[in-house]
């Protein structure tokens, strides 16, 4: 039995050498994405999107309505323009806030 | 007293507390580098690409940490399947027959070669290098090693047992060649 034979398990269990940070951690740091916005931001921001979707549903809805009625009144009764008109306007803040929280991640 | 990992991945996933996860990097990235120097054969500037590739992994995966394992534990399951893809994508052919097929031809001239311990587990087969880093210099138990490199408990075992006496068929032949 040799020496290197006997002693495997004490190099075995060697403990490794410890590397510097240098600038590794500086590199890592600097390739991560870019910062997510904080909580605090995003409850305004929904708050924002909810807000200027009821805006504008109350103020555009009813004379969107109408007009989509006019252009096309045999596809769309007058009630269902109304309908789709609050969709497209309540919608639209609503996506705009989801893009952002997905661009965020 | 420093702040455990667990509460560094919390400020982190809270707030985006990139100091916290600074903390967490230079806490970490010596052992994670040397594990992947030892699964890369030594390959310092390919083991560093990865550490970093490791970490930003490691940065957009925190929203699902679970803290019911260790972070550690996590960490180097993050390492070792980095170190995997890359090496499927760069020459998974040539790792196929170093790590599976290591040929008597080999064996021969290593044996000649004066091989140390550190050489020869770079002769092992890339799970086996996985295993005895984490279980030799990590001081991880054998269960944590299942955990962390997703193995069964049994394969962990049987990879120190063989590759233990691996080790001391090559280290024995090199140090019977130099007497």
């Amino acid at each position: 039995m040799t020496k290197d034979f006997d002693n495997l398990e004490t190099a075995l269990r060697a403990p490794e050498p410890a590397l510097a940070d240098d600038e590794f951690s500086a590199s890592v740091l600097a390739r991560l994405p870019a910062r997510r916005r904080r909580i605090a931001t995003r409850r305004w921001t929904l708050a924002g999107a909810a807000g200027l979707g009821s805006a504008l549903t109350a103020v555009f809805a009813p004379p969107l309505g109408a007009a989509l009625a006019s252009l096309t009144p045999w596809m769309i009764p007058a009630l269902a323009a109304t309908t789709l008109a609050v969709l497209i306007l309540v919608m639209v803040p609503g996506l705009y806030f989801l893009y952002a929280e997905r661009a965020d991640r | 007293m420093s702040d455990s990992d667990t509460t560094l991945v919390a400020r982190v996933v809270a707030d985006d507390d990139r100091g916290a996860f600074e903390l967490l990097v230079r806490r970490h990235q010596s052992a994670v580098r040397n594990f992947l120097r030892r699964l890369a054969r030594n390959d310092v500037e390919r083991a560093n690409d990865l550490a970093q590739e490791t970490f930003i992994k490691v940065y957009r995966g925190l929203q699902s940490y679970r803290s019911t394992a260790r972070f550690t534990t996590w960490l180097f399951r993050i390492a070792y399947h980095t170190f995997l893809n890359d090496q499927r994508t760069r020459h998974a052919s040539e790792e196929f027959s170093e790590d599976e097929h290591g040929s008597a031809a080999d064996t021969t001239a290593a044996t000649a070669a004066e091989l140390d311990v550190d050489r020869a587990l770079e002769r092992l087969p890339v799970r086996q290098r996985a295993v005895f880093d984490l279980h030799y210099k990590k001081g991880m138990t054998h269960s944590e090693i299942a955990d962390a490199l997703e193995l069964p408990l049994g394969t962990v075992k049987s990879d120190l047992v063989r590759g233990h006496e691996q080790l001391k068929e090559w280290l024995g032949h090199a140090a019977g060649a130099t007497q």
